[in-house]
């Protein structure tokens, strides 16, 4: 089939041998978790807080709102397994590693395009690499287990303060057991043009990834962030209970941008949160594919007077899959803006739900917010729920929000095709054509490469 | 002759528009087909087209002596035939350049297999000489197709695309209606140019102001979904003078 | 001449209404209704009904529970004015038929009112429409609550559903709730649906101000305006001017 064409499906479909895992279990408990931190030598706040977030974790039941998680059986899930020490170059990456990395096409990519890239394999880091340039403005891009260490304070100052541990059970999970992410810090009226990516990777059967992704954008700083994300194939449940915290300082702009994609079999549970400061400006572009279940809803705090926050989003709910994805905007200041983008296709049976919560406090005078969701349905098999919520506390307040479903326009199809354009030729650029306001914030390659996912995804469905 | 129909009959969730509909074109002949409203003047215009939801309970139609009955609309833009809408789509993220490109491609490949496709770069080039002719902003190419377009934008564009795609038969489906005199003298001058470059035209429309400007070869009209009269250039004074009445 | 049901009490907690030749039904209640009530309609089939139902100033927070089911057919316009109420309304309707349903809701919350509707549309069958249409005024410290689903079955194919939902914050400890959600299985529909939230702000308040209207004309104006948006679909000129004198009294007196 065309899955040859897509070199990142061929890498994924790589089944690299997982000798580490002897050393890991399956379940959660104390001892684990006292383990995971005296393996990274934390110092003794973080395991407080990993103890601390145990127990509201042991606490705590399944959320009972989002998608259905009845077949997640938690206990069988391997939490922690470290592959190999922290390497510094990329001559001491181990060879099959490397092999993936190449496949996946990254070394090659830093080099033309990227200002760094740090990757992930399974739970430790393998290889950071960060430009000379931006190390010597004050930038900080690092391995999160290592900031821990390097930078303390700070890590201090932010860790799981937007994503707190007792936000839902898996914020608590994750506050438990995480392990590795990205630490990004740029000081003050620092700009970086190019993008920073890691890519991550889960590889051995029934891992689950609990990367911490914490990102400080100082006043007046800007840049851009983007992860990618995927999971080879297999029978046993894998779990991703990620965090990414984002501080949008005054005045600073930040974009972070994911295309995740994850095996058909994992359960993507993600908790995202962007505090926003006076006339500081969040964008979250994303992309979703694959995965069993996917709860995703990246949510944008307003802290500050003038904040504003961007959201585009583009789920694609397949075969057997559940996007529950969507957008959360708390408005708690003044003068404040949003807009949320959202566009999402179902096919095979997949159900695509898009969740929004737009919040508008009583403090919150003048707020702008818009919402636009569009629902394409390839089939009449599958299903497209919208259920976006508003709450409004302040009379100066002018919400829109608008959306639509239905299927590929016939009116449409049968215009391009008077024009010589072939049924599939017609509804192909159609589809793109729905997706293309969020194709288009992505950097080329994964522009790219969402394409030919989202052509993958397409097979045998139109025509 | 280019274009055949005969004794068409055609029905749509099994109402029967079209009753017995007889129509033959000559190459490089303009036609005219009046009718007052429910006549089955647009189900004319998208059985030739090939719409879907129309069913061709009898009858032929043969294009360019290939019967075109089972063809797909695409198939019969590859064979010439072309509409220019009257309300086109607006279509959400497809750049009119980019669909401007595939379509050209798609049916000068078909016409000829020696054919060879220009580079994006130089249809860019040939797509602005056309825009300019017509003063289309050379913006409005990179847009999506048609949203956020003035009425009279849109027509330009379908007669941006008569004079690229270059068919063998233009079907204008009461395309000049809604038009101010301006925008009409532009849409005849294109057509006078299409017939000149052996283009043949096939005009159906609710009263012919355009006719100002062109002369037609034939004119026909449409009742009830048959044709009941056919004549030529004085016909037109005729319903001028007295409508459609003296015809039902 | 289609004929005319009028209701003028409810005083019986369970009612259910047959509708089996075309009519206009009128219910305006302005007595106590018991803290709970269940209401069923059912239109049959082929059936065209106009249903006003007037609700206002209850004191007591009441909780309603309204069920209507469409048959083949069918053809249901429905107008309902909740006034200056506190209530827990749950609305069900079940589209089973190919039917045509038009819904109003108009709800003006003021003082204190707590208002919480829950409305659930289910089109169970192919071919139908729906048109729902939302309009909400929330007043001094009052709070608006509406979570509202249009669920298209599987089978329902070649539905058309259009929902609406607006509303008007005119004071500074107002409060108004929106969840116009849309579950769509059967690709071949078209499903749109919108929500916005809208108030006079100062400049508005101030462009009026200048061309001589005070405050109190200028929200009899935006009352006058909205209840016009709520009525313009209804035929009957009789019981349109009953329900517009009916909402004068809401006016701010001169």
């Amino acid at each position: 089939m065309s899955e040859i064409n897509s070199t990142i499906k061929q890498a994924w479909e790589e089944k690299n041998s997982a000798p580490y895992l002897k050393s890991s279990r399956r379940g959660l408990d104390e001892s684990l978790v006292r383990e995971i931190s005296q393996s990274k030598n934390e110092p003794d706040w973080m395991l407080d807080l990993r103890l601390k977030a145990l127990a509201l974790y042991q606490a705590m039941s399944k959320p009972t709102w989002g998608p259905d998680l009845s077949k997640l059986d938690l206990a069988s899930i391997t939490y922690y397994a470290k592959a190999s020490s922290s390497e510094s170059t990329w001559d001491e990456v181990p060879e099959d590693i490397k092999n993936t990395f190449t496949k996946l096409g990254i070394p090659q990519a830093e080099q033309k395009f990227l200002a760094g890239v740090g990757a992930q394999y399974e739970s430790t880091t393998i290889y950071h690499n960060l430009k000379q340039q931006f190390k010597d403005q004050g930038v900080i891009f690092e391995d999160m287990d290592v900031a821990v260490q390097k930078y303390p304070d700070l890590v201090k100052e932010y860790f799981m303060k937007a994503v707190p541990a007792n936000l839902h059970k898996f914020a608590a999970l994750h506050g438990a057991v995480w392990s590795g992410g990205t630490f990004l810090y740029i000081p003050k009226d620092v700009k970086i043009d190019l993008p920073l990516q890691a890519y991550f990777r889960m590889n051995a059967k029934g891992m689950g990834q609990f990367e911490h992704t914490l990102m400080i954008i100082e006043d007046g700083a800007q840049g851009h962030y983007i992860e990618g994300c995927s999971a080879p194939r297999y029978g046993v449940d894998s779990l991703h209970a990620g965090c990414v915290e984002i501080y949008v300082k005054p005045n600073a702009r930040f974009r972070y941008s994911s295309v995740e994609s994850w095996s058909k079999d994992a359960y993507n549970l993600n908790t995202k949160r962007a505090m926003v400061e006076k006339n500081a400006h969040m964008e979250w572009v994303g992309g979703n594919f694959g995965s069993n279940v996917t709860m995703l809803y990246p949510c944008s705090v307003l802290l500050g007077e003038g904040a504003s926050a961007d959201h585009l989003g583009l789920a694609f709910a397949n075969s057997g899959q559940v996007q529950d994805t969507g957008a959360k905007v708390i408005h708690l200041a003044s003068n404040t803006s949003s807009n949320i983008v959202m566009k999402s296709l179902s096919r095979g049976g997949g159900q695509s739900i898009y969740r929004g919560l737009l919040d508008i406090r009583a403090k919150a005078e003048n707020v702008k917010a818009q919402v636009n969701c569009d629902a394409l349905l390839l089939d009449s098999d599958s299903k497209s729920s919208t259920i976006p919520e508003m709450k409004i506390a302040n009379n100066t307040a002018t919400v829109a929000h608008e959306a639509r479903c239905g299927k590929i326009s016939e009116n449409e199809v049968f215009y391009l095709r008077s024009r010589g354009l072939s049924k599939e030729e017609a509804e192909t650029m159609i589809v793109n054509g729905f997706v293309d306001p969020i194709v288009r914030e992505l950097p080329l390659e994964y522009a790219v490469e969402m394409n030919r996912m989202l052509k993958l995804e397409m097979e045998g469905s139109v025509g | 002759m280019l274009l055949e129909v005969k004794n068409l009959s055609v029905e749509i969730n099994e109402q029967e528009i079209l009753h017995d509909l007889n129509l033959n074109l000559e190459a490089g002949t303009l036609h005219v087909v009046m009718g007052p409203n429910g006549a089955g003047k647009s189900t004319l215009s998208n059985v030739l087209l090939g719409h879907p939801n129309f069913q061709i309970k009898s009858g032929e139609i043969f294009f360019a002596q290939e019967k075109i009955n089972d063809l797909s609309p695409e198939q019969r833009a590859y064979l010439g035939l072309m509409s220019l809408w009257q309300a086109p789509p607006e279509i959400e993220g497809v750049a009119l350049e980019q669909f401007l490109f595939l379509a050209y491609k798609n049916i000068f490949a078909a016409r000829d297999k020696a054919w060879k496709a220009p580079s994006v770069f130089e249809f860019s080039e040939l797509l602005k000489k056309q825009a300019s002719i017509l003063n289309i902003s050379p913006e409005l190419l990179k847009r999506s197709l048609n949203v956020g377009f003035s009425g009279g934008e849109k027509k330009k564009i379908e007669i941006l695309q008569l004079n690229l795609l270059q068919p063998k038969l233009a079907i204008l489906d009461e395309t000049d209606s809604g038009l101010d005199i301006d925008a009409m003298k532009i849409l005849a001058e294109n057509i006078k140019n299409y017939q000149q470059n052996k283009g043949t035209v096939l005009l159906i429309t609710h009263y012919p102001e355009i006719l100002e400007f062109l002369q037609p070869d034939f004119v026909h009209v449409m009742v009830k979904g048959e044709i009941v009269k056919s004549g030529k250039k004085d016909l037109l004074t005729t319903i001028k003078t007295s409508g459609f009445s003296q015809f039902i | 001449m289609s004929k005319e049901i009028i209701i003028t009490q409810r005083l019986e907690k369970n009612k259910t209404l047959i509708l089996d030749q075309d009519c206009l039904v009128f219910e305006y209640i302005q007595d106590s209704v018991p803290e709970k009530i269940n209401t069923e309609i059912i239109v049959k089939d082929n059936v065209k009904v106009e249903y006003i139902f007037v609700l206002e100033r209850q004191e007591k927070t009441f909780i309603e529970n309204r069920e209507i089911k469409l048959g083949l057919n069918s053809a249901l316009q429905n107008y309902y004015f909740y006034l200056d109420n506190n209530a827990n309304i749950h609305l069900n309707t079940y589209i089973d038929g190919q039917a045509k349903l038009q819904q109003r809701v108009f709800i003006l919350g003021d003082k204190k009112n707590n208002i919480y509707l829950q409305e659930n549309h289910n089109f169970l069958y192919p071919y139908s429409q729906g048109d729902f249409k939302l309009f909400a005024i929330a007043k001094e410290e009052s709070k608006i609550h509406v979570d509202a689903m249009v669920a298209i079955k599987k089978v329902a194919k070649n539905t058309e559903v259009a929902h609406n939902q607006q509303a008007w914050l005119l004071s500074k400890n107002a409060r108004v709730e929106l969840t116009p959600a849309l579950e769509v299985i059967p690709n071949e529909v078209k499903a749109t649906h919108s929500a916005k939230v809208s108030n006079l702000a100062c400049e508005q308040l101030f462009y009026l101000q200048s061309r001589g209207l005070d405050k109190d004309n200028i929200q009899n104006l935006l009352y006058q305006s909205i209840f016009q948006l709520v009525l313009n679909k209804l035929s009957n000129e009789k019981y349109k001017e009953e329900l517009v004198n009916i909402f004068k009294q809401y006016y701010v007196s001169a």
